[in-house]
């Protein structure tokens, strides 16, 4: 069986609770079940938009940071330098690609936490160029942090 | 054990814990929708004092059965209420915290206060008919006069030293922030995030020195969190962010209660009016810069409670409410520490 997919099964899901469940719902509990329900539905939406997602976002994410990485690297000091270089390098075993995007990208975010944190100045060029990283990787999970919501999260 | 949705349970608890009662009925209990961080109950009772029967109403609070999403301890929110009780700042009475375990409702720590009638909803603030200019400036005032009381407080004599960081004197206000965040984030923070790891080093670099007094603050304030009653505010709710500081930090975590209103050109109301009208009440100036700064901060203070969240999601809880915090809160903090750190995405205006 290949389809039904996950994103078709969660649409479901989330669109049942929506049609058929959440108006039913008649709790004497002032709302906080009918509440539950839209942050239920909205979840279910998030979810199935980062499955879609996710994958190629974070493959691209990844690369754009192990080239930062590697391209100021040498403008750190010698033991912040070492930590990079050292993640730089490391090898992931998970055994679904996602996983292993997962995994090297908290890699690779925790060795820009040691280069900022190694360089001082603001303005330095490889901070400048973080932030640019940054930006990008915000704009990367905008599909499911924000375009998937439809409606009140509670 | 008692049963918090078990009206008999919550009877027989009451009479054990409630001062001066021969009896006790409970009427209904109920859970309050409103409120993520923490579950609200209330229990409606019917009491007999000294023979005389009356209708009383109480809230009663805990942390949610997954942990809490700030990560401030019940205890502390019990400990401001009972400080304020005898205060001229309004609030619920805080009666009790119920830490012997034979009593907790459900085997889980809870605390019972006083409700105070009123209501958080004021649903002309988002009008834009002229005819309700006049209410929403009163109420915009009205809320700033409760915030003067607030920062004009006597928080040493209340004993707020003793459960808060004081910060070592009004320089150092901004900084003590930055080191209670990261205080917070070295007891849980599992995942890298070079955002805040920025954020930090930027907001450290451009803290303000010019924190004109040391101020009990209240935290998230303003629309929602407070009880309203006949046009004044009877009940300042939600503690949970509450600090030792700059006032400014307050008025960075103001929801919708300055609204900004023009008429024929003519500039009515809005943030340089009420900071004008907050410095006649209170005597403290709120620059633009420091406002602007704690706003900065207040992304930090979000980023907190949401990867508190995700800490909690990751140790097993399975509250879809913890889920929501730890995602797609998690990502707005972030949204508003890129902009107060000048690199907003293009398309990030969520």
């Amino acid at each position: 069986m290949i389809e039904p997919t996950v994103p078709d099964v969660l649409a479901a899901v989330a669109a049942t609770i929506e049609r058929d469940i959440a108006p039913n719902v008649v709790a004497d509990d002032d709302g906080y079940t009918a509440s539950l329900c839209r942050t239920v539905v909205q979840m279910l939406r998030m979810a199935r938009s980062r499955i879609e997602h996710e994958e190629s976002a974070l493959a691209e994410d990844n690369a754009e940071l192990r080239e930062l990485l590697a391209t100021w690297a040498s403008a750190l000091p010698a033991e912040p330098r070492r930590t990079v270089e050292a993640a730089l390098r490391e090898k992931f075993a998970a055994p679904t690609t996602v996983g292993r995007l997962q995994d090297e990208a908290k890699s690779l975010r925790s060795a820009l936490d040691t280069m900022l944190a190694a360089l001082p100045d603001a303005d330095h060029p490889a901070r400048v160029a973080a932030r640019e990283y940054l930006r990008r990787q915000l704009e990367r999970q905008r599909p499911w942090l924000v375009d998937a919501f439809t409606g009140p999260r509670r | 054990m008692i049963r918090l949705e078990n009206e008999g349970d919550v009877a027989v608890w009451f009479r054990h814990r409630l001062p001066g009662v021969d009896d006790v009925t409970v009427e209904r209990v109920g859970r309050v929708s409103r409120g993520v961080s923490r579950e609200t109950w209330v229990v409606d009772v019917r009491v007999i004092r000294a023979g005389v029967a009356a209708e009383e109403s109480y809230v009663v609070r805990r942390d949610l059965p997954d942990g809490t999403v700030i990560p401030m301890p019940l205890r502390e929110e019990y400990e401001v209420y009972r400080r304020l009780a005898d205060s001229p700042v309004p609030v619920s009475r805080a009666l009790w915290i119920e830490d012997d375990p034979r009593w907790q409702p459900d085997g889980r720590p809870a605390y019972v206060r006083t409700k105070v009638d009123g209501h958080w909803h004021l649903p002309f603030l988002t009008s834009d008919d002229p005819a309700d200019d006049e209410r929403k400036i009163a109420a915009s005032k009205e809320h700033l006069d409760k915030l003067a009381l607030v920062h004009t407080t006597d928080w040493r004599a209340l004993g707020f030293d003793r459960i808060g960081t004081v910060p070592a004197s009004e320089k150092h206000c901004a900084t003590t922030v930055l080191d209670d965040i990261e205080a917070w984030l070295a007891t849980f923070q599992f995942e890298p995030c070079p955002a805040v790891t920025e954020a930090l080093s930027q907001l450290r670099d451009r803290a303000p020195t010019d924190a004109p007094c040391i101020a009990l603050c209240k935290g998230t304030n303003g629309h929602g969190e407070e009880v309203w009653s006949g046009g004044q505010i009877v009940a300042l709710s939600d503690w949970e962010l509450w600090r030792l500081g700059d006032p400014a930090y307050d008025f960075a975590q103001l929801q919708d209660m300055v609204p900004d209103i023009v008429r024929d050109g003519r500039r009515l109301w809005g943030w340089p009016e009420a900071l004008e009208y907050y410095r006649e009440r209170s005597g403290i100036e709120i620059s633009p810069e420091r406002l602007s700064y704690y706003r900065a901060c207040y992304g930090l203070i979000q980023f907190c409670y949401a990867h508190h969240s995700a800490y909690r999601v990751r140790v097993g809880a399975s509250s879809v409410r913890l889920v929501w915090n730890a995602t797609e809160v998690q990502y707005r903090s972030q949204l508003k520490l890129w902009a107060a750190c000048g690199f907003a995405p293009e398309t990030g205006s969520a």
